[in-house]
């Protein structure tokens, strides 16, 4: 029966409360002696009552349902039974503060309770009257007497937890993190609570009077306190960013909530208004927006710088093959056999470095340049790329097949180019078999999936990451000429087009299997 | 072998660079076709020669120019707008001659109605190729207009 919420109360508090109404043990007695003998006197007053109640607004809910209905009548019974039997001890006691609190809890107002009460006593009276005409008031006087005190500590029970959620309550009110202030209908601060005295800068007390358009700091064209309200009363609440004055400092930025409170005439609603400062939330935004610009600037500047450098790297570069080659052709053989070996590499190792530098250049306008994107059919990329690689296909006998292709967003040029460098890298890096390659598009819901199958002498996995940096290579030159920049212009241009691009060993046999995405809807 | 025209052929070679400068003379010099090779290092020049302005007052016309396209003072670009948009040098052929493959650099180029466009080859044989090519194409395969520009 204990609740470890409910306040116990004292036993020299009980005795007290006692005193004050003139409850003493006789009354006790008399009142165990004045139990109704017929037991149905208490179930006929309960329901009367319950038809009475289940009429009422504010009580009918609970008496709908005859269920429920029914069980509420056996405790309002069994509940005046033990008024009188008691016994009139101390859980006695403890179980009205219970009651009260209960009714607190499921929002039953005392008047009810009260009113309840006094029907059972008006019925109970009548029957003391009847059944014990000699000695009534005596009888009549204890029963008022526990009626009272029953009462009084239900009553009071209802209102200290009234008090303690209004506590609470306010609580949550006064240690918001945010800016909380009230006010009445014309705008004037009401309430104030710590934050918000905190932010604007002075005691939330001093706070209260002050009108909150005071608190705005309004450029002309700006809204009044008052706009922003009509707004909340249109869609439910009111939110935006509001400067607000701080006394002593500049104003600062504000997030703003207003929410107009229900009332029943205009003149009687209340505005909660909460804010924040967001001061800080504002600089990290422009913080992040200016590295933003200054990530594009630095990108777009090293693709600018590696397209110049290359450029201008081509010309020195000229000169040095071209007179190393002409030191050849006018002293061949009038130097000896290793005048010619140093020319000869010195002119490898120049056309080697143009070769790189062009290939650099090919790198860079991939960023710089490129054309709008617009739709492609995939066919006739593919038709091209096999086109520009004709000759090595036929020296190689190599097969190259496809299941249906989508058509895309993309630039033409940069999607010939990455179709010709997959088929290509399939056909250079083939095993002692000739080169066949299946392409495969998967449709996704958001982008096509793009499967390039080779039977070629494959990648180890280890190296499925590193295959797509520039001028990375697996083998010697002797090997497999080239400079490394194939797949990282495949990356490349994948990325431009906001896919991505992977390479995983094939399912059979020893090949590769490059994949790669092209989004569906170009935002640009 | 004297050129078509019973006179060296004249070339106008806008170039500043004078590596490259040497290289066509060389490449120039093994040919069999009877040449004059004329140089002018930067764009201002170029058009001071054609317009004979000092101090190029006896400067032949060229029957050929050979342009770079980065060059100091006023642009190769620039250059090839001016000759192709003035009727006295218009029909003169111009072959750009530039290291950049930049698909701007040569739509630019003949978006400006140059005749032709070559990439200066790195290897030297390759580029003695080509000059020579451009000399036999536009000298003697070529059919040019006899008669003197509109004036």
């Amino acid at each position: 029966m204990s609740d470890p919420l409910t306040p116990l109360i004292e036993p020299s508090e009980l005795a007290s409360r006692k005193t004050f109404i003139g409850l003493e043990e006789s009354d006790f007695l008399l009142l165990q002696a004045s139990l109704p003998k017929d037991k149905e006197v208490l179930a006929e007053i309960a329901q009367t009552l319950n038809i009475h109640l289940a009429q009422l607004d504010e009580t009918r809910l609970y008496f709908s349902d005859p269920e429920v209905a029914q069980r509420l009548q056996q405790a309002q019974v069994d509940y005046f039974h033990s008024l009188f039997t008691g016994p009139h001890d101390a859980s006695f006691f403890q179980k009205r503060f219970l009651v009260g609190q209960r009714h607190h809890q499921i929002g039953l107002k005392p008047e009810w309770y009260i009113g309840a009460f006094c029907h059972y006593l008006v019925g109970i009276l009548r029957h003391i009257h009847e059944e014990h005409p000699t000695d009534a008031l005596e009888r009549t006087l204890s029963l008022v007497k526990i009626a009272l005190f029953d009462i009084s500590l239900t009553t009071e029970a209802y209102f200290r937890a009234e008090h303690e959620q209004l506590t609470l309550l306010s609580k949550v009110f006064q240690d918001n993190i945010e800016g909380v202030v009230i006010t009445d209908s014309e705008g004037t601060i009401q309430h104030a609570n710590k934050m918000s005295g905190r932010l604007i800068g002075i005691p939330p007390n001093l706070l209260i009077g002050t009108a909150f358009t005071e608190l705005m700091a309004m450029p002309a064209a700006s809204p009044s306190f008052a706009d922003l309200c009509s707004n909340a009363l249109e869609q439910e609440q009111w939110q935006g960013e509001v400067e607000l004055n701080r006394v002593g400092t500049p104003a600062f930025p504000a997030k703003v909530t207003i929410m107009g409170m229900d009332a029943s005439r205009p003149d009687l609603r209340q505005w909660v208004v909460e804010f924040t400062d967001i001061t800080e939330a504002r600089r990290n935004q422009a913080d992040l927006a200016a590295r933003t610009e200054e990530l594009f600037r630095s990108n777009r500047d090293l693709e600018q710088f590696a397209y110049i450098a290359s450029h201008d790297l081509q010309e020195p570069l000229r000169m040095v093959a071209s007179y190393t080659q002409l030191l050849a052709r006018r002293y061949q053989g009038k130097l000896d056999a290793d005048a010619d070996e140093f020319i000869h590499y010195a002119v490898d190792g120049a056309e080697r470095m143009q070769q790189l530098i062009n290939d650099l250049l090919t790198f860079s306008r991939i960023g710089t340049q490129g054309s709008q994107h617009k739709l492609v059919d995939i066919q006739l990329i593919l038709n091209r790329a096999l086109f520009n690689l004709k000759s090595t296909m036929e020296d190689t006998q190599s097969l190259v097949t496809h299941g249906p292709l989508p058509e895309v967003h993309g630039d033409t040029t940069q999607l010939v180019q990455l179709f010709q460098n997959l088929i290509g890298n399939a056909i250079k890096f083939h095993s002692q078999d000739s080169p066949r390659i299946h392409i495969e598009v998967l449709e996704r819901e958001q982008d096509w999936l793009f499967s390039v199958l080779d039977n070629g002498i494959g990648i180890a996995p280890e190296y499925a990451q590193q295959v797509f940096s520039i001028f990375q290579r697996l083998h010697s030159r002797k090997e497999y000429p080239g400079t490394g920049i194939g797949l990282a212009l495949c990356k490349k241009i994948v990325e431009r087009h906001h896919g991505k691009i992977w390479v995983e060993p094939a399912q059979k046999g020893s090949g590769s299997l490059f994949q790669f995405t092209l989004i569906k809807e170009h935002t640009k | 072998m004297s050129g078509p025209m019973g006179r060296p052929a004249e070339f106008l070679l806008v170039e500043d660079n004078p590596g490259d400068v040497r290289l066509t003379k060389e490449a120039l010099a093994e040919s069999k076709l009877y040449n004059n090779l004329n140089v002018v290092p930067d764009g201002l020049e170029a058009l001071r020669f054609l317009r004979q302005e000092a101090p190029y007052e006896n400067a032949p016309r060229p029957d050929v120019i050979l342009l770079d396209l980065n060059l100091p003072k006023i642009d190769g670009r620039e250059v090839l707008a001016t000759i192709k948009s003035t009727p006295e040098f218009k029909r003169i052929p111009v072959v750009v001659i530039s290291s950049s493959e930049a698909e701007a650099d040569i739509l630019r180029s003949y978006d400006l109605h140059v005749n032709c466009y070559v990439t200066k080859p790195v290897n030297l044989d390759q580029f003695i190729k080509v000059v020579q090519s451009i000399e036999s194409f536009w000298l003697t395969i070529v059919k040019l207009p006899q008669i003197l520009p509109e004036s």
